[in-house]
């Protein structure tokens, strides 16, 4: 084996080489870069983000729509660290009665379609809201008035202090009127139009969705770290549901932002990324106890049932640090109006079996399970798998299973696919004695949405105990039009503090919205409104 | 006048193996120590699980493979070996139950169409075709989806979706059986067409199918172990294969040992029904190597 000493000709060749590896590298860094507090501000490129689940349309009321609508639409106001602040309305007031709020709104905004933003937009979304977002009656939201072109007013059936905050969540975006009239449904929902920072390129169904910059951005909101245009040319969005997939994609470089971290991967992702974590506003993951029919009619079975849960332990254990325990069943720990009820029903398995004993399930038969007149112990608990509920809850409710067997119950899960779940299988009060799920909302109405008897006449679908006291009823909807802020936290703090003593609701798990972030990727932020929507508008790659 | 009918020479039963006797091969003896191991599993799990197969141990969770969890546990500390015995049973009995429903299907249909006059087998032999156009999984996918997911749907679907493929094989048999010479004699002689059918066509006809009824309890396995990993089988805490790799699969960075071992259960059981299968099905047509 000869070697050879490197010639004059060759190390030319080798500065030459290294010479252009710089300039391409710098041509490779798109458009342009400026100088960040944390390096070279690389600007222009593409920002990959996995997110988990594909919603039908690009919104309406689920929030996983919220999360894309943000994206492509612009609101009336946006919340920041409790007060709301100016975004596509500079300002407002609300009158005396609570029932008209005067918005004066910007005027020089354009929707991407060449459509001015004016009070005429706000009246036909208002329109679309009525029409698009199945629980829009829950913000009282009635008709809209354009009072001139850039005053509009927003009627309400009754009082409502928290609509702003309703307003600020990323279901309440403002689309073009020009496209919502003119265009077509499916047009709308997977291309809509809107004032935002990005603009839909292309939906690829069961792929991911291609966004482009909307270059003549000019309306970020005020709590929003740059206005004008996203840093960034493209935004490619992957809808990838296997949770191990998008951390693959985050650790190989494939993604910048990944959404839902796997929880096995989450002491990993909070040393090597950038982690973004907001428990949503509304209520968390709760049980929900049928307190029409069964034995969960029972207080003192629903009762037994919590203190046989070691529900804390539960949470650390699967979830390992991802996901707060909630012991309030009724409203997330973001609320304002929130208490915190964590100390009730502490695992006491002994309390648990004397419940049982005095409700009259003193029998148990061969497999262990406690009856009563010949009928056993049987809670049925239909959940959305996947949809709702994740493989990590799902251990979690495995593991709550286990352990109500012990004292006698036999708890059975009923797996519903998102199909079934959307189309309210086994929602019905004869199907099933407990409830399982999340909601996720901007305000302490929550329990008007979940509690209430009816909803416009008939039974309401989002009242999974089932509940029907028009006493509390009627506490729930006095403290939704109490202005005053101290009565207002009293009333809530009766009423969570009500559902708590009965065991009607009680919580689990809060529902967090998280993400990881590559180093390389700087200025990404979570809206910390009910939904902890991602912003990518002001990201930017550093060298 | 009446005509006795005279003894039909028996119909050739499938050619026997050559004469010398027949050497059973080291890994059909293994694939049926196998079986007999899982069906010991799935009948007595009692007997060779090491801790109940739901107990949760949250302060044993993800343990790796040791002397006192054998195959480590899951993430709500449930001890993996005991899991997989005990879903010996579900899954087999999936596999069985898919294999029975397939064959009821399979025959009324390949016979009807075998041996049915043409106003039943013309559209029977359209049905079975537009069946075979759709991909196995796909039409057990939309089956499921319309039954929702448990057992008894896993079974459902995947037995109506397999059952063509066997309908159209019993068909070609029964129509082979049909034009062959002893059948013809038989007629000739004047048996009826009831003792011609049970004495001659459906024993020729269906021998055959004893060798894929082996291969297709491994294959059912895998289709039902399939769907439930997609989250369509059986419900939780339930520790069916496919199940239990589902369940595994977000855990699978950090703890290897909840996707291999369910995983190598299905294998087994997959391969063993196969090389059993294969073997029979060997024996059966009579070329049977030793």
């Amino acid at each position: 084996m000869t070697t050879h000493a490197p010639s004059r000709s060759r190390t030319l060749l080798i500065v030459l080489s290294a010479a252009l590896a710089l300039v391409l590298s710098a041509c490779s860094s798109g458009g342009g870069s400026s100088s960040a507090g944390d390096g070279k501000r690389i600007v222009d490129q593409t920002i990959t983000y996995a997110h988990a689940q594909e919603p039908p349309c690009l919104w309406g009321g689920w929030v996983q729509q919220a999360y894309l609508s943000r994206q492509v639409f612009d609101s009336l106001v946006s919340y920041d660290d409790g007060k709301i602040v100016p975004w596509l309305a500079t300002s407002w007031k609300t009158s005396e009665d609570g029932r008209t709020i005067t918005f004066t709104l910007r005027d020089d905004v354009t929707f991407t379609d060449g459509t001015p933003f004016n009070a005429d937009a706000v009246v036909a979304n208002n329109a679309n809201w009525a029409k698009g977002i199945g629980w829009n009656s829950f913000t009282y939201l009635t008709d809209a008035k354009a009072v001139d072109d850039h005053t509009v007013e927003l009627h309400l059936s009754q009082r409502n202090p928290e609509i702003f905050q309703e307003l600020s969540n990323g279901h309440y975006g403002i689309q073009s009127p020009t496209a919502l009239t003119t265009r077509s449904v499916e047009d709308n929902c997977h291309k809509p139009v809107g004032s935002g920072p990005w603009i839909v390129k292309q939906w690829k169904v069961g792929d991911g969705i291609d966004f482009v910059r909307n270059d003549d951005y000019n309306s970020a909101p005020a709590n929003a770290k740059h206005n004008g245009p996203a840093y960034q040319k493209e935004l490619d969005w992957k809808f990838v549901p296997d949770a191990n997939t998008r951390w693959s994609a985050l650790t190989t470089g494939q993604a910048d932002v990944i959404y839902d971290v796997p929880s096995v991967q989450w002491a990993t992702a909070q040393k090597n990324y950038e982690v973004l974590n907001f428990v949503s506003g509304g209520r968390p993951q709760a049980f929900s106890f049928n307190v029409q029919q069964g034995p969960t009619t029972d207080k003192r079975v629903r009762q037994a049932f919590l203190y046989a849960t070691d529900r804390k332990k539960i949470i650390e254990t699967v979830f390992k640090g991802s996901v707060p325990f909630e012991g309030n069943g009724t409203l997330a720990s973001s609320q304002p109006d929130y208490l915190n009820v964590d100390s009730a029903y502490p695992y006491d398995v002994e309390k648990a079996n004397q419940l049982l004993d005095e409700a009259g399930w003193t029998v148990k038969n061969k497999d262990g399970i406690r009856t009563k007149d010949g009928k056993p112990l049987t809670i049925r608990l239909p959940f959305g798998n996947g949809a709702i509920v994740t493989s990590d809850g799902s251990a979690a409710l495995q593991a709550v299973q286990d352990q109500v067997k012990s004292v006698g119950i036999d708890l059975k899960l009923i797996p519903l696919t998102q199909t079934q779940t959307f189309a309210g299988e086994k929602s019905a009060p004869d199907e099933k004695e407990l409830s399982f799920g999340y909601w996720v909302w901007g305000a302490p109405n929550i329990l008007d949405i979940n509690f209430a008897a009816k909803q416009g006449g008939a039974p309401n679908g989002n009242n999974t105990t089932f509940f029907d006291d028009p006493e509390v009823e009627q506490k729930i909807k006095a403290a939704q039009v109490e202005t005053d802020p101290a009565k207002r936290t009293a009333a809530y703090d009766e009423l969570q503090q009500y559902f708590s003593d009965e065991a009607i609701a009680v919580g689990f798990y809060g529902m967090t919205y998280n993400a990881a972030i590559s180093p390389k990727l700087k200025g990404v932020w979570q809206d910390q409104n009910s939904n902890g929507l991602l912003n990518f508008n002001d990201a930017y790659f550093v060298s | 006048m009446s005509v006795l009918p005279l003894p039909v020479p028996p119909a050739p039963r499938a050619r026997r193996g050559r004469s010398r006797a027949l050497r059973v091969p080291v890994s059909v003896v293994i694939s049926a120590a196998v079986v007999v191991l899982f069906v010991v599993a799935a009948v007595f799990p009692g007997l060779l699980a090491t801790h109940d197969p739901l107990k949760t141990d949250l302060y044993a969770t993800l343990q790796k493979p040791s002397g006192s969890h054998w195959l480590g546990t899951d993430d709500v500390g449930r001890d993996l070996f005991s899991r997989i015995v005990w879903g010996t049973r579900t899954s087999l009995l999936i596999g069985l139950g898919v294999m029975a429903l397939a064959m009821v299907v399979a025959v009324v249909m390949g016979l009807a169409s075998g041996l049915g006059p043409s106003w039943v087998s013309g559209p029977v032999n359209r049905l079975l075709e537009v069946m075979l156009a759709f991909p196995t999984l796909l039409l057990a996918l939309l089956l499921v989806a319309l039954l929702g997911p448990s057992a008894e749907s896993l079974i459902v679907s995947v037995g109506v979706s397999t059952a063509p493929g066997y309908a159209r094989l019993i068909r070609a048999q029964t129509i082979s059986v049909k034009r062959s010479g002893y059948v013809e004699a038989a007629r000739a002689l004047g048996h009826t067409t009831r003792t011609v059918v049970r004495q001659h066509v459906i024993p020729n006809a269906f021998r055959p199918l004893v060798a894929l009824i082996a291969l297709g309890i491994g294959t059912s396995v895998v289709w039902a172990s399939g769907l439930s990993f997609l989250g369509l089988g059986v419900a939780p805490p339930s520790s069916e294969w496919g199940l239990l790799l589902n369940a595994g699969k977000t855990q699978i960075t950090v703890a290897w040992w909840l996707e291999i071992f369910p995983g190598l259960a299905i294998v087994l059981v997959t391969l063993s029904f196969t090389l059993i299968g294969r073997y029979i099905q060997a024996v059966v047509e009579g070329d049977h190597v030793s």
